[in-house]
């Protein structure tokens, strides 16, 4: 058995920093370097961010949920909301595509993201709540 | 505080302070803007010594508020950033808009003498 935890959360801003520690806590088991923490922690932090502004607006009532798992020396991060979901997945994961550039968006929190991962998959449909399923491999610090 | 201000001659020296996240670049935006559309204030200067997370939140509003400086003919620089933080700023082609400077003395000079990026 492969050891997880499992965070549900409400959608506040103010959860944001503990969700992406916990997220860095989580990967020290497998002596990750500094550059790996800092990229799980950012994947993290532009997926939790995604799912306050964009699938519930900024509704603190929102629900999300964060799985993490272990295997070998590879971390699962799932992430998942039940908010209003993504007409357009190609769109909303193009290099500074934002749906809210009046909320000053940079539109880059898929491709860092991506650029973070080593496999990162997105389900979502319109009001079907977003599903994102992250693998990344751990460089052990020497 | 989550942010420092110092001005320099016409150089807002902007020392942030915390995590920029999407939480905190909410708090401060309007502090930021408050201070840098000030008529003395023309060219920013982040300092960025004391930010230890930047996510694209943070990449958000340094770009917005590059286009206020940019509005008012200045110049925008950074100095002191992590390793971390230099990476996510090299992603998003921050560097392209504002130049990264080894130290605040040559970050003063530069900017005050009014040379392109």
């Amino acid at each position: 058995m492969n050891d997880f935890v499992h965070l549900t959360f409400n959608a506040s801003s103010d959860n944001e920093q503990f969700i992406r520690t916990a997220a860095s806590a989580f990967a020290l088991r497998l002596n990750p370097t500094v550059q790996d923490i800092y990229e799980v922690k950012t994947i993290v932090s532009e997926a939790v961010t995604n799912c306050i502004i964009h699938a519930y607006e900024e509704n603190k009532e929102g629900v999300i949920e964060v799985q993490m798992s272990i295997q070998d020396d590879e971390m699962n991060i799932y992430i998942k909301d039940f908010g209003c979901g993504i007409d357009d997945i190609e769109q909303a994961m193009e290099p500074m595509y934002t749906s809210k550039p009046e909320k000053e968006r940079s539109g880059l929190g898929f491709s860092i993201m991506q650029q973070f991962s080593d496999d990162m998959t997105v389900k979502s449909g319109k009001g079907e709540g977003t599903e994102i399923r992250i693998k990344k491999k751990i460089k052990k610090e020497e | 505080m989550r942010v420092n201000f110092e001005l320099r001659k016409n150089i807002l020296i902007i020392k942030l302070r915390c995590d920029l996240d999407h939480h905190n670049t909410e708090l401060i935006r309007e502090l930021l803007d408050y201070n840098i559309e000030k008529k003395e204030v023309q060219h920013a200067l982040f300092d960025m010594e004391d930010v230890s997370f930047m996510d694209s939140s943070g990449i958000g509003l340094i770009l917005g508020r590059y286009k206020k400086i940019k509005a008012k003919k200045g110049r925008v620089g950074f100095i002191n950033l992590s390793d971390d933080i230099l990476k996510i700023m090299k992603i998003s082609g921050v560097f392209l808009l504002a130049k990264l400077y080894d130290s605040e003395k040559e970050a003063l000079a530069h900017l005050s003498k009014g040379e392109e990026v």
